[in-house]
């Protein structure tokens, strides 16, 4: 089985890196639901968990102020080199969240698309409970189940006859896109590592990524199981992949461009005082 | 022995029978028994692999791939990435 750290590292992350503006316009609107959520303020103390290229922790800090303070933490180095290069207001640690220890509490863990994707959740989760003040919440976003994220099995299908062997797909129990499809994961989850009050909510959010679809399918490609493989296959190999996913694609338009429905589950929970 | 029971919630016979095609008729290496077959909701498909790297092979090397394939001549994406797996391994079956 392909570990977080090589697909991170070895298949999607260089592609992430890559596209990581292009990619801001696929995550903002997964995210802000749980950004909304988080209830930041200036001066709050927050952890980016899965901060991938910074994004995410570029709003966050944006809403804390120059007052407070922003960790992110991901396992995949190419992306934290964008994270620390693009947003210097945030500080950026390369690790297992399962592993983090934090110097000092924070008020907000936010995670977007993160959760799904640990190896260990329950280890992940009880790493993020200690690093929170009593009292301090977690704010998350993970996908739902594949029907409602039609395009994602589009996106990979598309290239996967053109270029390379491809990761195996992850079977139940293991990290994936969509290890969380149930919201009994997400809460049962979340119990074991000792947060209350937790609540999943279904959340469907549309994006909308700018530009021509065989541009936007390349990015796409790139941030998928197939990045990795599509990065080492011929110029022909992955100028077919990119006619494939995005023949795949046009199912998914709308006022002249790509609008990809993302059913997503709002996590929200609190350690105990 | 590694044994894999997946259900394909919403596929038919013909969309199973597409994917069958484009993977082409080599057997697959290390691939004990194959069975199929309709259910209440869908399409079961049942294998025994002589081990789970024989069959993380086939979905890397060729599975993938043909359902690639097939998605390109019309199944739907969602559909043919779609399964609820169960898994069995060799020091769980009473025969292996």
């Amino acid at each position: 089985m392909t570990t977080q750290r090589e697909f991170w590292n070895d298949y999607a992350g260089p592609g992430w890196a890559e596209h990581a503006d292009a990619l801001e316009g696929i995550n903002q609107p997964v995210g802000r639901p749980a950004l909304d959520a988080a209830g930041l303020r200036p001066g709050m103390r927050v952890l980016d968990v899965g901060c991938g290229t910074g994004g995410s922790a570029r709003a966050i800090a944006a809403a804390v102020g120059p007052a407070g303070r922003v960790v992110g933490i991901d396992l995949s180095e190419p992306m934290i080199e964008v994270a620390r290069r693009q947003v210097p207001e945030a500080e950026f640690v390369l690790g297992d969240v399962g592993n983090f220890v934090a110097t000092e509490p924070f008020d907000v863990a936010y995670s977007r698309m993160c959760l799904m994707l640990l190896e260990d959740p329950i280890k992940g989760c009880t790493s993020i409970l200690r690093a929170l003040r009593p009292g301090g919440r977690l704010s998350a976003t993970v996908f739902r189940d594949m029907a409602s994220n039609p395009w994602l099995p589009a996106v990979v299908l598309g290239a996967a006859p053109h270029v390379g062997p491809l990761p195996a797909m992850p079977l139940p129990g293991e990290p994936g896109p969509f290890a969380f499809a149930e919201s009994s994961v997400a809460r049962a989850v979340l119990g074991a590592a000792g947060f209350v009050r937790v609540e999943v909510t279904a959340v469907d959010v549309v994006a909308r990524p700018p530009g021509a679809i065989e541009e936007v399918a390349e990015v796409l490609i790139a941030l998928g199981p197939a990045g990795g493989a599509y990065r080492r296959s011929a110029p022909e190999a992955r100028a077919a992949a990119r006619r494939g996913t995005a023949g795949l694609l046009r199912a998914y338009t709308s006022e002249g461009g790509l609008a990809l429905p993302c059913g997503t589950w709002l996590i929200t929970a609190e350690r105990p005082r | 022995m590694y044994g894999v029971m997946q259900d394909m919630p919403a596929v038919t016979e013909a969309e199973y029978r597409l994917v069958e095609q484009h993977l082409g008729p080599d057997r697959p290496a290390g691939l004990v028994a194959h069975v199929a077959g309709p259910t209440a909701d869908g399409w079961r498909v049942i294998n025994v692999w002589n081990s789970e790297d024989d069959f993380r092979r086939f979905q890397s090397e060729r599975l993938m791939r043909a359902s690639g394939l097939a998605a390109q001549a019309g199944l739907d994406a969602s559909k043919a990435a779609a399964f609820r797996a169960f898994t069995v391994s060799g020091d769980e079956m009473p025969f292996a």
